[in-house]
């Protein structure tokens, strides 16, 4: 299937996100959303989600496992969340309360959703 | 780059936070060859290229040789590409005027109506009735155009001029020299021809 949404726009990154200092800062929303549609486009049910779960994890430097203890999630149910099999409402409070102190944007990335399931 | 190539996308996040002024070093060369300094002013332009520059190396990653280039320089072409297609071409109106059959490969000649402006100033009467006396029409025709183009303020009228009657410069050069010359020494000998001195070209001589 033909997924059809709008390409994220570049968005300022003037409020960054200091994973090593000195180190490059991005645009950590729009990098979710590119991975949420790239995701998307290889059939990933609730890629938004995906991304999310992917991005947090991707920022924390951690491996999956230590990612999904330090979550306090079973390493599979880690690799359900990448997988899209979960829903971007439905995810875990420990992953979604990172959201912010990550700088992701949960209003553009809810709308992405919404966009990809065709809400 | 050997995270990405296990095709985990969350090892985009760390590569784009170490990498990511190497990145953006790349994306603003090419910006620059591109003739795109406006979307270099734009940081969350270039943010959002540098990301798709991680994206082309995340999706070769598994080809790249640690031993090789910087993966940046090694996929410059990749990354230049993703650049061109993000740009998009450049959009113009089409103008019927500007593709009509005008042919500009040539000279425009500059002499055409002088035997009509001839009927309007003596001198060029004259002129041109000594040039028939003393020269080829062929011969006539280079020297007047000659004049021309150099009076227009042609640098190389005698390109131009050659260029239009298959002549060599130099033999262009030659041509208008032998008939000031020429048109001199009427001037001299025939006082009907006296005032063709007031010509600078012919006073010259």
């Amino acid at each position: 299937m033909m997924i059809i949404v709008d390409t994220p726009e570049p968005m300022p990154a003037d409020e960054p996100v200091v994973v090593t200092a000195g180190s490059y800062i991005s645009n950590v929303t729009t990098l979710t959303e590119r991975i949420a549609i790239r995701l998307a486009g290889q059939g990933v049910e609730h890629a938004v989600a995906a991304a999310v779960t992917i991005a947090l994890r991707g920022m924390s430097g951690k491996s999956p496992t230590d990612f999904a203890a330090e979550l306090g999630l079973a390493h599979a149910d880690l690799r359900a969340l990448e997988a899209g099999t979960v829903a971007f409402g439905d995810l875990p409070a420990s992953l979604m309360s990172r959201l912010h102190s990550h700088n992701l944007e949960p209003l553009l990335l809810v709308d992405l959703d919404h966009q990809l399931r065709g809400d | 780059m050997a995270s990405m190539a296990t095709g985990d996308p969350a090892a985009l996040f760390p590569f784009i936070d170490e990498f990511g002024n190497e990145l953006a070093g790349t994306v603003r060369r090419l910006l620059m060859s591109l003739n795109r300094p406006d979307v270099l002013r734009k940081n969350e332009d270039v943010d959002y290229l540098v990301q798709s520059a991680a994206f082309v190396l995340f999706d070769r990653s598994p080809s790249w040789d640690p031993a090789g280039a910087l993966p940046w320089t090694w996929a410059e072409r990749a990354i230049r590409a993703e650049i061109v297609r993000w740009l998009g071409h450049p959009a113009v109106e089409w103008d019927d005027r500007s593709h009509g059959e005008a042919d500009v490969g040539l000279p425009v000649m500059v002499t055409p109506d002088l035997v009509d402006l001839a009927g309007d100033h003596v001198e060029l009467a004259q002129l041109l009735s000594a040039l028939t006396a003393v020269a080829s029409e062929r011969d006539a025709k280079v020297h007047l155009e000659y004049q021309a183009q150099k009076a227009l303020g042609d640098r190389s009228p005698a390109n131009t001029v050659g260029e239009m009657f298959g002549l060599s410069p130099s033999n262009v050069r030659q041509i208008d020299r032998r008939l000031r010359q020429r048109l001199s020494g009427l001037a001299e000998s025939d006082p009907s021809f006296a005032t063709l001195v007031r010509l600078s070209w012919v006073e010259a001589c």
